[in-house]
């Protein structure tokens, strides 16, 4: 199993369309949305194969 | 604050956020930020067949509420006081329901919540929304917790501009198109890195790629003849 965590700024623009690309192309490695929370303006994603 | 529910049939959750109610009693007339929950589960008696026994699940109704008093007034000039009701009425709160049908050892109910801008932001917040719906905090996400701060933003730009490519490889190893897997990969490995990378898949679970990696991935694909839609 692998691994992937990312983080984006929730208060930059377009942010929803933000996380949908990033869930899309870790998607495509293989990679599936394992968890989240939020880290002060970031959000944090987990991505796990 | 964390309730977990082992058995349960039908559960329902209402929130209910009231800006500006006041507390009868309270001396300096200020409002309050009201944040109430409650849970019904209900009971089901039943039995499958004569041969068996009866099955009984349990219902399960709780309520709770937090009142966060601010420095808002109830006067006309209400909303206008400096981190007043306004800025103190952030709430993030989580419900997850999963696998309650029957006697479901693994399924239940849990709820998050948080109220305040302190609350949804401090540390504590993000540990406990940080746990998985049985309580735990997993290998990967303590890691990210401990070095949170050295984890790298994605690059708007540069994931914005791979979506296509991200697309058309999905589409391409759905239907099983070995051809375009491999011309994939060899575009990969055709970028400028040191170590290379082996394959298409490797590229995406990098972070650190960048818009015109990406412009010129899908350059080096259209010139072998890969076709996009967008």
């Amino acid at each position: 199993m692998s691994t992937l965590i990312d983080r984006v700024d929730l208060t930059t623009p377009e942010v929803d369309q933000q996380i949908v690309n990033l869930c899309t192309v870790r998607g495509a490695a293989g990679l599936q949305l394992a968890a989240t929370f939020t880290y002060g303006t970031d959000l944090v994603l987990i991505f796990q194969s | 604050m964390e309730h977990r529910m082992k058995i349960g049939d039908r559960a329902m959750l209402l929130v209910v956020i009231v800006a500006g109610t006041t507390l009868a009693g309270c001396a300096s007339q200020s409002a309050s930020v009201i944040a109430a929950t409650s849970t019904n589960l209900g009971v089901e008696i039943g039995q499958q067949s004569a041969s068996s026994g009866p099955s009984v699940t349990l219902g399960y109704k709780r309520a709770e509420l937090a009142i966060v008093p601010t420095n808002r007034s109830r006067d006309a000039a209400a909303g206008t006081t400096k981190d007043g009701a306004r800025d103190t009425a952030n709430v993030i709160m989580e419900l997850n329901y999963t696998g309650t049908e029957g006697n479901n050892a693994t399924g239940g109910v849990y709820q998050r919540l948080a109220v305040g801008d302190i609350a949804v932001t401090q540390g504590g917040a993000t540990v406990m929304f940080a746990k998985n719906n049985k309580g735990d905090i997993t290998e990967a996400q303590a890691a990210a917790l401990k070095n949170i701060s050295a984890i790298t933003a994605a690059d708007p730009a540069a994931i914005s501009a791979i979506v296509p490519l991200a697309i058309r490889y999905t589409s391409a190893k759905s239907s099983t198109d070995a051809a375009t897997i491999a011309k994939f990969d060899t575009a990969a490995a055709s970028l400028d890195r040191s170590p290379r990378f082996k394959t298409f898949e490797e590229f995406l679970k990098s972070n650190n790629f960048t818009k015109l990696e990406a412009t010129n991935l899908r350059k080096a694909l259209e010139a072998a003849s890969v076709v996009f839609n967008n």
